[in-house]
């Protein structure tokens, strides 16, 4: 079989996936890796990029010391215009490099501990336990997207920052209109622009007491003496809002769409909820949909030696964390969700020094999820067929809604 | 110390930036300091019948932050 590639013809970046299997990677990726370690691939304005396919290269190049995450610097690569325009150059940790991305880590990360975290696990417990009381009383079909993935991870964040619940609809409507890669630039401007004034109004508020919560002491510590400007702490807590939404909601709602489609997963868990094969679950789960599909882009700040070749200081790089966990070579049948499989080592919350800040809020949140849902519908199904919904594919995969019933 | 002891923990200085990883795999040997979230080793021996988690938590450790010596 010959490939566009072996015609001499660059790939763009993102490719399609298969409409019949949409949760899947694309088919091509599987070819890519199969063939070399590295790719050459385009993307939308033509900056030339190294796509990375298989699981111990992704890892590596992760881990290695010679690769930047700075957003400012020229030729780091991005997925789309609207992306350049509205997230680029932005200084949020993300896109931050030692010492600045470490300082801001550090300032942050005491209240992402797994401990701290674990603690808003009855908090989480009662949310999924009142959606899933309205689910049975309103009866199906319903939406899993609106009525019930979204309003969790949101819910969550507004706890976490102390924020009113009641406004948990305004980020969700606004982060979502400023994540969107279809959205008009004049919507996602002003959708931007009204998280900010809430934001700086929250700050001026925090800015006197001495309230406990994450933004008050950020606005103590780290504002007042001078160690972070207004305008940086704006955009840290708009990425801690952001970050955790579309991540968080879609592997929901992908996660439930794959395990229905393997019935007897459903089943297990409905039937056997204990922690220790809903945490297996859920790993899995995370792996399999890899919803952050990319956001792992980098440029490399010197040589790196991958997979026996080298790539050359300057290059920018993808480095495809969802085709590193369908990677055969470590996951064995990659493309079979396997609820009793150690998952663990998946790279969906990437790796290296930027590994998400949030995993283990993202754990307590799904965790609680995959022990509730199928407990409560056993039997939950699709209402409408995989492949004729609406899939979306800018920074984050995901679906539009998911019709579901019992 | 017991001759049963399967392995030893070690933690690189400066490395860790506080992902939890090792604490949500093996919180019978690691722990993060409320300060700054990095890691506490709260036990650098390694019995047999833990070896197996305790090699997880290292891989799972994004910055190859733990060193298990076998
Ligand atoms: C299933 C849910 C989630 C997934 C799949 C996910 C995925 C990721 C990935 C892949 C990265 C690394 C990006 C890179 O290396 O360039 C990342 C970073 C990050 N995530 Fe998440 N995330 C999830 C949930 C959350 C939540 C709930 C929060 C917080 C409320 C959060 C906050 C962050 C932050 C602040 C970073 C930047 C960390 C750094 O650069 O040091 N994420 N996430
Ligand atoms: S897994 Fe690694 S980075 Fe995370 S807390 Fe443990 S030692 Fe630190």
């Amino acid at each position: 079989m010959t490939t566009e590639s072996q015609a001499g013809h660059t790939d763009v970046w993102p490719f399609p996936r298969d409409a019949r299997c949409p949760v899947l990677p694309p088919p091509r990726l599987a070819e890519l890796r199969d063939s070399s370690p590295l790719a050459d691939v385009s993307l939308y304005d033509g900056t030339q990029c190294t796509m990375l396919t298989r699981f111990d290269d992704v890892r590596d190049l992760l881990m290695s010391g010679n690769v930047s995450s700075d957003g400012r610097k020229p030729g780091y690569p991005y997925i789309s215009e609207a992306s350049r325009a509205n997230r680029g150059g932005r200084p949020t940790i993300d896109r931050l490099d030692a010492p600045e991305h470490d300082h801001q880590r550090f300032m942050l990360a005491a209240d992402f501990t797994v401990k701290r975290v674990r603690q808003l696990r009855p908090f989480i417990d009662e949310l999924v336990s009142d959606l899933l009381d309205d689910m049975q009383s309103r009866g199906g079909p319903i939406d899993l997207v609106k009525d019930f993935a979204e309003p969790i991870p949101a819910a969550v964040i507004a706890k976490m920052l102390d924020l009113p619940l009641s406004d948990a609809d305004f980020f969700l409507d606004r982060v979502q209109r400023w994540m969107s890669d279809t959205n008009d630039p004049a919507d996602i401007r002003q959708a931007m622009a009204d998280i900010s004034a809430y934001l700086e109004n929250v700050i001026d508020e925090r800015s006197t007491g001495d309230a406990d919560d994450l933004i008050s002491r950020l606005v103590r510590d780290q504002l007042v003496p001078g160690n972070l400007s207004r305008e940086q702490l704006v955009l840290t807590l708009h990425l801690l809002i952001t970050a955790g939404f579309d991540t968080t909601a879609n592997t929901i709602a992908l996660g439930t769409a794959s395990l229905l489609q393997h019935g007897s997963a459903w089943r297990e868990l409905a039937e056997n909820p204990d922690d220790e094969l809903v945490d297996t679950a859920v790993e899995e789960i995370i792996r399999y949909v890899s919803v952050a599909h990319n956001s792992v882009f980098r440029l490399t700040t010197g040589p790196v030696g991958i997979g026996g070749e080298e790539i050359p200081e300057g290059r920018a790089i993808i480095a495809l964390t969802m085709a590193a966990n369908h990677d055969p070579a470590k996951f064995e049948h990659p493309d079979d969700i396997d609820i009793r499989r150690d998952a663990r080592e998946h790279l969906a919350f990437g790796k290296g020094m930027h590994q998400c800040l949030g995993q283990a809020l993202a754990r307590v949140e799904l965790r609680s999820v995959f022990q509730a849902l199928p407990r409560r519908f056993p039997n939950l199904r699709l209402a409408q067929d995989l492949s004729s919904l609406t899939f979306r594919s800018s920074i984050v995969y995901g679906v539009d809604s998911l019709p579901v019933t019992w | 110390m017991t001759g049963a002891a399967a392995g030893r923990l070690s933690i690189v200085p400066g490395r860790c930036i506080g992902a939890g990883n090792c604490v949500d795999v093996a919180e019978s040997h690691f722990d993060q300091s409320d300060e700054d979230a990095t890691v506490i080793l709260l036990d650098d021996t390694v019995e047999q019948a833990d070896l197996q988690r305790i090699r997880r938590a290292v891989y799972a450790c994004p910055v190859a932050a733990i060193l298990l010596q076998e």
